[in-house]
């Protein structure tokens, strides 16, 4: 699905549904057959996908690359983290509140700076504040651990454990399944169709009196809440932080993972973040040789696949 | 007189820092100056000279030919690069470029860390060059006076370069209007590999002086890359006079607000003038006017 044939027609088509729909399914019963450890490789997936995705919705839809995303993952996980420690480990829903509330408020205020410059220079303002957040988060250690980090302690929510890998897995799998059924119905609104026209043209866009800041504000506000909930997810998962998540390498994580699944794709974030992290685990032994392989495999992409790796196998399939 | 001595460290510790800063900076804004490139590897470049250092070192070969074979081999690499990377893609336009060396940064960084592992490795300093020096006095380290000197004469051939000769010209008339200067030679393909090739020579240079202070480790790349953006932005991109101004003053801030304010500040305050000087001044002290709204 390309966010060609995405907006070129809204008809989805049965045998699409149908698919989805088991693959749900499946995905819903696989813990069940598979070990621990491989359900925590998959949680992993799942949130990296769910951050991708919502990256993506301002990276390859709206055309606004940003270079600072870890800061919403970061402000997240740290969020929660730190509301959980102030306000007593029950009070969970308002941590989370918390969190995407103040994700929300640093996306405006980042998005308004940002944006003050275009193309190279956007994504060196967001590759700059993001990375200021990290080096104040990674000093301020008596509110952040400092390089320790911080472990967050969440107690049962109306009796269901909430956190570690198990329990991630399906929070995470549901969110990622609304989240790209969600997409899809933004990409086929009014809304979706301005956010093309921007990404083609915002000159012209905005010269035909579309209010082109405000809608890349609002879809920049958008995508960082969505990563914040990425970085909930992250902290629920691993039941600790650390500085890490704010570290620019976390933006480029992201945007890797995208291109190569393919920005310009609907699906793309999700094969994205399915190729790295199952890369990472297979060359686990080999000493970070997977580092090497993804640097060679984005540069490939990006020279002669700029659809990814959804778009080498549409283009397999129209053979 | 007295409090003089308290002084001449700092100050020198800065200047060295700030000279090396300056070299770095400079071949990440002519890069972008005259190629549209944002080199996102700039600092991986900077780590390859560290580390092509050491091996030599290593190898029993002795301090000066490591910066030697370090210069060779990052010139190599960067004319490699260049020509299969950057030149089949100018025509994607420069946030595919920046993309591209995002891949770059990656490759050099897993290679490095393949290689010689995730412990930071050290180089001691050359005999010839080690010692204290009696100055204004107090002593202070001989490597490091020799630090800013080499670094003051490299700034000043490539002000020379860019200056006096015909390619530097070309260069120069390039950042005002680039169209303009492209009519005027059927050699730009070299020029730019010469850009870029020289430039990360620079900052490779740059790494394989620091090493014996510093130590070299792979996430050195990451950091010296965050602060040769802040010079380069700071002084305005393109600008060889921005990033020599920029690089003196924040290099300069950074250690001296550092060794006397607090330790913790180091690294943040020139993010913090980062941070103001793009929502003030966005294109830098000597930028270029309206090239915010590219």
């Amino acid at each position: 699905m390309s966010v060609r044939d995405v907006l070129a027609g809204d008809e989805l088509s049965r045998p699409l549904i149908i698919s989805g729909v088991v693959l749900f399914i499946a995905m819903l019963l696989l813990p069940r057959f598979i070990g621990t450890f491989h359900v925590n490789t998959v949680t992993r997936i799942l949130i990296l996908a769910f951050f991708a995705m919502g990256f993506n919705l301002a990276f390859g839809f709206t055309n606004l690359p940003s270079f600072g995303h870890a800061a919403f993952f970061g402000i997240g996980a740290y969020g929660t983290a730190i509301a959980l420690d102030y306000l007593g480990s029950e009070m969970v829903f308002a941590a989370f509140l918390i969190a995407l509330l103040a994700a929300m408020v640093f996306s405006v205020f980042m998005g308004l700076a940002a944006l003050r410059g275009r193309g190279i220079y956007f994504a060196l303002l967001t590759f700059a504040i993001a990375q200021f957040l990290y080096e104040v988060a990674f000093r301020w250690t008596e509110f952040t651990g400092g390089d320790d980090g911080l472990i967050m302690i969440v107690p049962p929510v109306f009796g269901f454990e909430i956190a570690g890998p198990e329990n991630v897995y399906y929070i995470a799998l549901v969110l990622l399944a609304l989240l790209t059924v969600a997409m899809y119905r933004i990409l086929n609104s009014p809304f979706g169709k301005v956010m093309a026209a921007i990404r083609k043209n915002d000159t012209r866009t905005g010269a035909i009196g579309y209010p082109v800041r405000r809608i890349q504000l609002t879809v920049f506000v958008l995508s960082g809440t969505l990563g914040s909930i990425a970085g909930i997810l992250q902290g629920l998962n691993n039941m600790f932080i650390s500085p890490s998540v704010l570290f620019w390498q976390q933006s480029v994580d992201v945007l890797v993972v995208t291109i190569i699944g393919g920005s310009t794709t609907l699906l793309g974030p999700i094969v994205g973040s399915l190729f790295l992290v199952l890369l990472r685990e297979a060359v686990r032994g080999l000493a970070n040789i997977g580092i090497i392989i993804t640097g060679i495999v984005f540069i490939l992409i990006i020279l002669v696949a700029s659809d990814g790796l959804v778009g080498v196998v549409r283009e397999y399939l129209e053979e | 007189m007295d409090s003089l001595p308290l002084f001449v460290t700092p100050l020198l510790d800065g200047l060295s820092w700030a000279v090396m800063l300056i070299l770095i900076a400079t071949g990440l804004t002519l890069i972008f100056g005259f190629l549209e490139v944002v080199n996102f590897a700039h600092g991986a470049y900077y780590m390859l000279g560290g580390y092509f250092v050491f091996v030599i070192v290593d190898a029993g070969f002795g301090f000066f030919a490591g910066v030697a074979g370090a210069l060779v081999a990052v010139g190599l690499l960067g004319v490699l690069t260049e020509r299969l990377l950057l030149k089949p893609s100018y025509d994607f336009g420069p946030i595919t470029q920046l993309l591209i060396m995002v891949g770059v940064a990656l490759v050099i960084e897993g290679a490095v860390i393949y290689i010689w592992g995730e412990q930071a490795k050290g180089v001691s300093t050359p005999a010839l060059l080690d010692g204290p020096v009696n100055l204004l006095g107090t002593t202070y380290p001989l490597y490091r006076l020799f630090l800013v000197a080499l670094g003051v004469i490299v700034i000043g051939a490539v002000w020379l370069f860019l200056e006096r000769t015909r390619y530097g010209l070309v260069i120069r008339a390039s950042l005002t209007d680039k169209e303009m200067a492209r009519a005027f030679g059927n050699d730009i393909p070299t020029i730019y590999t010469l850009v870029f090739a020289g430039g990360v020579l620079i900052a490779a240079l740059a790494g394989a002086l620091m090493t014996p202070i510093r130590g070299i480790g792979p996430s050195t790349g990451a950091t010296v890359l965050l602060q040769a953006f802040i010079v380069v932005v700071v002084g305005g991109l393109g600008s060889f006079r921005g990033s020599v101004v920029a690089g003196l003053g924040l290099g300069m801030l950074d250690i001296l607000v550092a060794r006397y304010i607090s330790f913790r500040l180091s690294g943040i305050t020139i993010i913090v003038v980062l941070l103001i000087v793009l929502l003030i001044r966005p294109r830098g002290l000597f930028g270029v006017k309206g090239v915010m709204e590219e």
